[in-house]
């Protein structure tokens, strides 16, 4: 039987079906390993993308925040909320509200990324912020804590 | 036979070529992030020397944080305190350790230049680092 799978007939150029089994089964392993690399890539590429987008909401919080505290006269801090009070006693508040940071009442931070923790801690001549982003179709996280000093004497 | 082999060659290159980007990517990405953090430690750095500027000069003019000497910062009774330490401050955060600390240089009786510097290790285990450099007046 096994000898009748392995011969070739004479003057036939076709595949004996140990050769077409072989070539199925390399097939079958490099198709397998091409699924698998694509899916890792895709995988990866939708990591980077997440660590973009949670990269791009924490230079908008820190920037956006240390622009106010910056010339800010006064600080106010309430947990999850820094009230700034500017030199002509105008206010501005930075606040974390559902799964989204508000400035002035208004969305801050984009759709596609949680504010899952805020907090200001008010210090003698600064604010410490810390904060914790989570990309929700990834799970990725970012966690910053950093300090703005006020720059003006009022 | 011929036509075998080429195919096997073709599908090896094509797939060692995208698992070589994809491993790329990730480093890239993972530099990126150590990047990201660093900076926001360092520029914690020069921060805190500004409010310590406006707050308590003295503190940050101390004898124990002249150069060569390092200092690390921590908060103490809601005001920032600066402390000598023989190697730096460590913080961790995303599997990546960091170890930054500031040194001050009297320029004169008023001016004086902080020095804030940080270290890690990048994804290939290489030491990074990152030096700022800022003036702060006693006026």
């Amino acid at each position: 039987m096994i000898s009748f799978l392995l011969r070739k007939k004479a003057g036939n150029r076709g595949f004996t079906i140990v050769e077409v089994l072989i070539a199925i089964a390399v097939s079958l392993i490099i198709v397998g390993a091409l699924i698998e690399v694509t899916f890792q890539g895709l995988k990866y590429i939708r990591q980077v993308k997440s660590w973009e987008r949670l990269q791009a909401n924490a230079n908008l919080v820190m920037d956006s925040t240390a622009y106010w505290v910056k010339q800010a006269s006064r600080l106010e801090t309430t947990g999850s909320k820094l009230e700034i009070t500017l030199p002509d006693l105008s206010k501005k508040t930075i606040e974390k509200s559902g799964s989204r940071i508000n400035f002035d009442g208004k969305p801050f931070t984009t759709g596609d990324v949680n504010v899952t923790a805020l907090s200001f801690v008010p210090l003698a001549h600064s604010v410490r912020i810390a904060f914790t982003l989570q990309a929700p179709d990834t799970g990725r996280t970012l966690s910053v804590t950093t300090t703005v000093a006020r720059r003006n004497d009022l | 036979m011929v036509e075998v082999i080429v195919s096997l060659t073709v599908s090896i290159i094509l797939l060692t070529t995208f698992q070589t980007l994809i491993i790329q990517m990730i480093k890239i990405n993972r530099s990126s992030e150590s990047s990201f953090l660093a900076s926001v430690y360092l520029r914690e750095l020069i921060e805190v020397a500004k409010d310590l500027e406006k707050s308590d000069w003295s503190e940050i003019t101390k004898a124990e944080c002249l150069i060569p000497n390092k200092c690390y910062p921590k908060i103490e009774s809601s005001e920032w305190k600066l402390f000598p330490t023989t190697t730096a401050e460590t913080i961790r955060n995303n599997g990546y350790v960091y170890e930054r600390w500031l040194s001050v240089e009297n320029i004169n009786a008023s001016t004086s230049k902080v020095i804030a510097q940080i270290t890690w290790k990048n994804v290939a285990g290489a030491t990074s680092s990152s030096t700022l450099e800022n003036y702060i007046y006693n006026y």
